[in-house]
C-alpha cells in the first residue's frame, strides 16, 4: 500500500536568471511502513522533497498523494493540522526549543497531539534519555539532543517519520545508533521512516532506496 | 486559551529577552507616569477647585463702586445672594513695604476655609491667608499692625478668591511676603462698601454707584485657575502623544529584532504542528506582560510623583483637600494603550515570518547580496580608506534598515532633548522680548478701581517721574471674550509700538490678528462700536490692544475723560515708590511685572523640568534599547570577526566608526525634528495674555547632542565588554539567524 503518491512534482525558487530547480518533474510511489532512504549529494533535491512530503513547503506543480488527499492542494491551516497529526520530524541540527528542557520538548510535541507527559516521558525513555529529562538542549551532547529529538517526532505516534539528515552533525558511532534507534521505531512502532543524506551507507540498512540527482529520479 | 506549553515558553523566553523587555517596560514606565501623572493632576485640580469654588460661595460676579444697604437690597430683590463688603489696601511703612488686603467678612459670599482657629468676631481680630501666615511666619494669636491699628489672629484660612495671590490685573502673583490677605469683620472700616459680591444671576441689572462689574470668568484669579488647567491639560496630552510616537517606534524596531532572532524556532514550532495563533500568544503574552508591568509601574511613579508636584504646585495655587487621587479610568486606560501598542508592534513584527512556511521559516534569512556602495566608485577616497573604516562603511550601508533603526533611536532622543530643554529657552525668550525689547517704562501707577478725571486737581505731580503717559485701561468684549484695551495719550511711547498709528486706530497684538484673521485696515467691533486696526505687533506678554484718546472719542460719543494708570519713567526709582507708597497709591514697577511672570510661569516651569526629567530618562531608555538593538544584530558578525583573527580593538574599532557615522547622521537630524516639534506646539501654549515665542539656545543643542554622544559611548563601553565576554565557539554553533 502506498503511503506517498508523487507524480510530475516540480519545485522552483526564484524567477527569471536566477531561477533554481530544484525539483524536475518527479514521479514516485513510497511504500507504507517501510524504512526508505533518500540518497543525494548536495543541491540534488532530496531536502525539498523531503519537505514537500511534510507539507513544509508548497510545489510549483505536480501532486503529492496521501492516501487519497492531495496535499499540494491544502491550505496553510490544513498543512499544520496535516504536519501535527501525521508527521513527525528529526532534523540535522536537532531543532530543539532552547528555552524548554528535554521533556518539556517533547511535552511541547504530545501537548499539541492531545497526548500527556506520560507519552513524553515514555518516548524519551525509548530512546535512553530517562536520566536527562530535566536537561536543557545547550547541556546536552549533540547524540543526546538528536534523542530528544527523535523522542519528540515519536511521541506522538506519527504515522510517518521525516529525517533530515539526522546523522549529519554526529559521529560515526552516535550516528550509528541513531539509524538503529530510527529503524528500531520503525520495526517496533511501524511507523514509517523516509531518511533523506548524502551517505551511501545508510543505505544499506534501508528497505527501499531512491536515488535523486539535480533534481530528477535517477534509481 | 493558551496552553500550559505555550504559556511556559513564554515565561521561558522572558527569562532571554530580559534585556530588551527591561528596555520596553522602562520606556512604558516614563511614559505612563507622564500620562497619568498629568492627567491626574489636571483632573483633580479641577475636581478640587471646582468644589472648593461651589462649597466655598465663589462669588459670580463683583460690582466695584461705592454702595450703600439700598444698592444690596436692591440686588437681592431681583433673587440673588448679594452681599455688600470692603476691600482695602494698606501699605506697611516698614523695611518691608508690606501690602495688607483687609477684606471684609460676608455671611454668605466668598467664605474662607478655615485651616486652624475661628473666625474673628471683633474689630480688632482677623483671618490670615495661610501662604501669608507661613511666608511671615504669624501663627494663630500673634498681632499684626494694619493701617495703624493691631490686630490678633484667630485663625489661618484660604479663600476661592484667593487660590492666586492676585494683587491685581498687572501683579497676578504677588509673593506672600510682599503681600497679604486679612479677613475682618464690617466693623473694621470706617468707610462703605465699595464692592457688592453676588452669587446668582441679576440679569442686567447694575446697582448704582457701579463703576466696574466683572464675572468669575473674568477674575484674574479664576483666568489663571483655568489657564493653569488648560497649560496641565495640554502638556498632558501632547507630550505623552509626542512620546508614544518614539515608544511605538522603538517598541517595533525592538520586538522585531527579538521576533527576527527567534525565526528558526518560529520555524520549528511550526514544523511540529504548532498554529499561528498559538505562536502569536507566545510573543504576544511576553510583550503584554512586560507593558503591563511597565504601565503599572508608571503608575505607581505617578503615587508619588504627583504629591511631589501637588507639593509644588501648591506654593503657586491653594487650593484646600488637593492631593493625589486615584482615576481608575487614567490607569485602565495606560495599560490598555500600552498593551495594545506592544500587540500591535509585536504583532506587525510577526507577520514579517508567520506567513513563512515552516521549511523558509527554519532557514536563516538570506543576506543581502553585497553591492558596491557609491563611495566604492569614488576610487581615489576608496583605495585611501583602512579596511576598517571600508569595512564599516560597507557594513551601514549593507543594512539599511537595522542602521536607520539606531539612527531613529538616536535622532527620536536627541529630538526628544532639544524640544525640552527649547521649551524652557522659549519661556525665557518670551520673557526676554517682553521686558528689553518691549516695555519702555519704568513704573505703572494704578488708580483702581475708580479712575481719575483729567480735569481733577490731584493729578500726580511728582518731580521724581521723568516721563509719564496717563490711560484708560479697560476690559473689552470683543466676539463675546475680553480683552485688554489701553487708551493713551498721543505719543504714547511706553510700549514698543508704531505710536503715530494710534491716532489712526487700533494696535493689536499679532496673535489676536491670527485669532480673529485680521489684517491693518481691517474693521474690529469693540464693545459694539468699530474701530479701524490701524497696525499690527509682535506681543507675546500681557496682550493689550492700543488707542489714542484721540481716535477713541471718534468712535465713542459719551467717552468719559478719565484715566486709571499711568505708564512712567524714572530715574530714582527708590525716591519715587516711596512716595507713591507713603501716599497709598497703588503701583508696580518692571521688577515687579517681571517677577509676577516669574511666578506665573512656575507652575509651567515645574511641569517642563518635570518634561526634560521624563525626556532624558525616555532619551537615555531608547538609546540603550537601540544599543541592545544594534549588539543583537552584531553579536554574530563580531564573534565571526574573532574566529577570523580580527582582534578586540579592531572590531571595536569597526563599531565605533559606524556608530559616529549614526551619531553624525542622528544629530543633525534631532535637532531640526526638535525644532520642528517646538514649533507645532507652540501655539497650544498661547492664549489671550500669554504666547510663546519659540526658540532654542545654543546651549540647548550643545547638551542635547552631548546627552546623545554620552549615552551611546556608554553603550559602546557596554558593547566592547559584551565582545571581549563573547564565546566564539559557542556562538558560531548556536546561531540563531
Amino acid at each position: 500500500m502506498s503511503l506517498f503518491t508523487i507524480s510530475n512534482l516540480t519545485k522552483t525558487y526564484g524567477e527569471g536568471h536566477a531561477k533554481v530547480v530544484a525539483l524536475n518533474n518527479v514521479s514516485l510511489d513510497l511504500p507504507e511502513g517501510k524504512f526508505i532512504v533518500i540518497l543525494g549529494a548536495s543541491g540534488s533535491g532530496k531536502s525539498t522533497l523531503l519537505n514537500m512530503l511534510g507539507c513544509m513547503d508548497r510545489a510549483t506543480s505536480g501532486s503529492i498523494y496521501f492516501g487519497k488527499t492531495d496535499l499540494n492542494t491544502f491550505n496553510k491551516r490544513q498543512m499544520t493540522a496535516f504536519r501535527g497529526e501525521y508527521i513527525g520530524f528529526v532534523f540535522q541540527s536537532y531543532n530543539l526549543l532552547p528555552d524548554l528542557t528535554a521533556l518539556e520538548n517533547v511535552e511541547f510535541s504530545t501537548e499539541l497531539a492531545g497526548l500527556s507527559r506520560k507519552e513524553a516521558l515514555s518516548a524519551l525513555n525509548s530512546v535512553g534519555l530517562s536520566e536527562r529529562v530535566n536537561h536543557y538542549p545547550a547541556e546536552l551532547s549533540g547524540g543526546e539532543q538528536q534523542r530528544v529529538s527523535i523522542a519528540r517526532a515519536i511521541a506522538k505516534n506519527p504515522k510517518v517519520l521525516l529525517c533530515d539528515e539526522p546523522t549529519g552533525a554526529l559521529d560515526f558511532n552516535t550516528g550509528n545508533m541513531i539509524i538503529e534507534l530510527l529503524k528500531n521505531i520503525q520495526k517496533t512502532q511501524n511507523t514509517s521512516v523516509l531518511l533523506i543524506t548524502h551517505n551511501r551507507e545508510i543505505a544499506d540498512v534501508a528497505d527501499v532506496v531512491i536515488t535523486l540527482r539535480s533534481g530528477e529520479v535517477v534509481q | 486559551m493558551i496552553s500550559k506549553i505555550s504559556l511556559l515558553i513564554a515565561v521561558r523566553k522572558m527569562r532571554s529577552h530580559i534585556p530588551q523587555l527591561l528596555g520596553l517596560i522602562l520606556l512604558l514606565t516614563v511614559g505612563v507616569c507622564f500620562f497619568i501623572t498629568l492627567f491626574t493632576i489636571v483632573f483633580r485640580y479641577e475636581e478640587t477647585a471646582e468644589k472648593y469654588i461651589s462649597d466655598y460661595d465663589y462669588a459670580d460676579v463683583t460690582f466695584y463702586g461705592r454702595f450703600n444697604d439700598e444698592s444690596v437690597k436692591a440686588l437681592r430683590e431681583r433673587g440673588v445672594i448679594a452681599e455688600g463688603r470692603t476691600v482695602q489696601d494698606f501699605r506697611d511703612l516698614g523695611e518691608n513695604a508690606l501690602i495688607f488686603r483687609a477684606v471684609s467678612l460676608t455671611n454668605n459670599v466668598n467664605i474662607p476655609y478655615i485651616y486652624e482657629g475661628v473666625l474673628p468676631e471683633n474689630s480688632d481680630e482677623c483671618l490670615l491667608l495661610k501662604r501669608n501666615a507661613a511666608a511671615l511666619g504669624i501663627a494663630v494669636g500673634d498681632m499684626v499692625t494694619i493701617g495703624g491699628k493691631t490686630l490678633t489672629v484667630t485663625g489661618i484660612s484660604a479663600s476661592p478668591e484667593y487660590i492666586y495671590m492676585v494683587q491685581n490685573e498687572r501683579i497676578m502673583m504677588a509673593q506672600p511676603d510682599c503681600f497679604a490677605v486679612v479677613y475682618v469683620v464690617p466693623d473694621f472700616f470706617e468707610m462703605g462698601y465699595n464692592e457688592i459680591v453676588v452669587i446668582g444671576d441679576a440679569g442686567d441689572f447694575v446697582p448704582d454707584g457701579t463703576f466696574q462689574a466683572i464675572t468669575r470668568s473674568d477674575y484674574t484669579n479664576y483666568i489663571l485657575y483655568r489657564n493653569d488647567l488648560s497649560e496641565i491639560g495640554s502638556f498632558a496630552y501632547i507630550f505623552p502623544t509626542i512620546f508614544s510616537v518614539l515608544i511605538a517606534a522603538v517598541i517595533y524596531v525592538m520586538l522585531l529584532r527579538s521576533i527576527q532572532k527567534d525565526r528558526r524556532q518560529i520555524g520549528t514550532m511550526k514544523a511540529l504542528g504548532m498554529s499561528d495563533g498559538k505562536i502569536i500568544g507566545i510573543y504576544l503574552s511576553q510583550f503584554c506582560i512586560a507593558a503591563l508591568i511597565g504601565a503599572l509601574l508608571g503608575g505607581a511613579a505617578t503615587i508619588f510623583i504627583c504629591d511631589l508636584i501637588i507639593d509644588i504646585f501648591s506654593a503657586m495655587f491653594e487650593v484646600p483637600t488637593l492631593s493625589f487621587a486615584f482615576y481608575p479610568i487614567l490607569w485602565f486606560g495606560a495599560m490598555v494603550v500600552s498593551v495594545l501598542l506592544c500587540a500591535i508592534s509585536g504583532l506587525i513584527a510577526l507577520t514579517r515570518i508567520l506567513p513563512l512556511l515552516p521549511a523558509h521559516a527554519m532557514r536563516p534569512r538570506i543576506p543581502k547580496s553585497g553591492r558596491k556602495i557609491l563611495l566604492e566608485h569614488a576610487e581615489f577616497i576608496w583605495k585611501r580608506l583602512t579596511f576598517n573604516t571600508r569595512y564599516a562603511l560597507k557594513n551601514t550601508l549593507r543594512n539599511k534598515s537595522r542602521f536607520f533603526a539606531v539612527v531613529l533611536g538616536m535622532c527620536g532622543s536627541c529630538a526628544l532633548l532639544t524640544f525640552s530643554l527649547g521649551f524652557y529657552n522659549s519661556i525665557t525668550r518670551t520673557q526676554d522680548e517682553y521686558f528689553d525689547g518691549f516695555a519702555n517704562y519704568d513704573i505703572i501707577i494704578n488708580f483702581e478701581p475708580i479712575p481719575h478725571i483729567f480735569e481733577n486737581a490731584e493729578q500726580l505731580e511728582i518731580s521724581q517721574i521723568d516721563e509719564s503717559f496717563k490711560a484708560l485701561v479697560m476690559p473689552v468684549k470683543i466676539l463675546d471674550d475680553n480683552y485688554i484695551l489701553a487708551i493713551t495719550e498721543e505719543g504714547f511711547d511706553m510700549v514698543n509700538i508704531p505710536a503715530a498709528e494710534l491716532q489712526n486706530g487700533v494696535i493689536i497684538p499679532e496673535y489676536f490678528a491670527k485669532l480673529w484673521k485680521v489684517k491693518v485696515g481691517d474693521k474690529l467691533d469693540i464693545n459694539g462700536y468699530t474701530a479701524v486696526i490701524s497696525a499690527i505687533t509682535p506681543q507675546h506678554l500681557g496682550l493689550t490692544m492700543y488707542t489714542s484718546f484721540d481716535y477713541a472719542k471718534t468712535i465713542i460719543d459719551e467717552l468719559p475723560p478719565v484715566y486709571n494708570t499711568i505708564y512712567a519713567r524714572s530715574g530714582d526709582m527708590a525716591a519715587l515708590t516711596e512716595i507713591l507708597i507713603k501716599n497709598n497709591i497703588d503701583f508696580a514697577t518692571i521688577a515687579d511685572d517681571n517677577t509676577s511672570f516669574d511666578s506665573i510661569m512656575e507652575s509651567m516651569s515645574v511641569l517642563i523640568w518635570f518634561m526634560i526629567f521624563c525626556s532624558v530618562v525616555l532619551g537615555f531608555t531608547v538609546l540603550y534599547s537601540v544599543g541592545l538593538i544594534n549588539l543583537s544584530a552584531r553579536e554574530y558578525e563580531y564573534m565571526f570577526m574573532g574566529v577570523m583573527g580580527e582582534s578586540h580593538r579592531r572590531i571595536l574599532t569597526a563599531h565605533v566608526k559606524e556608530t559616529l557615522l549614526q551619531l553624525v547622521i542622528a544629530v543633525p537630524l534631532g535637532f531640526l525634528s526638535g525644532n520642528l516639534i517646538l514649533d507645532a506646539i507652540k501655539g497650544e501654549f498661547s492664549n489671550s495674555s500669554f504666547v510663546i515665542s519659540a526658540a532654542i539656545f545654543p546651549q540647548s543643542y550643545v547638551a542635547a547632542a552631548l546627552a546623545v554622544i554620552g549615552v551611546t559611548a556608554v553603550m559602546t563601553a557596554v558593547t566592547s565588554r559584551h565582545i571581549k565576554g563573547l564565546d566564539i565557539v559557542e556562538g558560531l554553533k548556536g546561531r540563531d539567524e
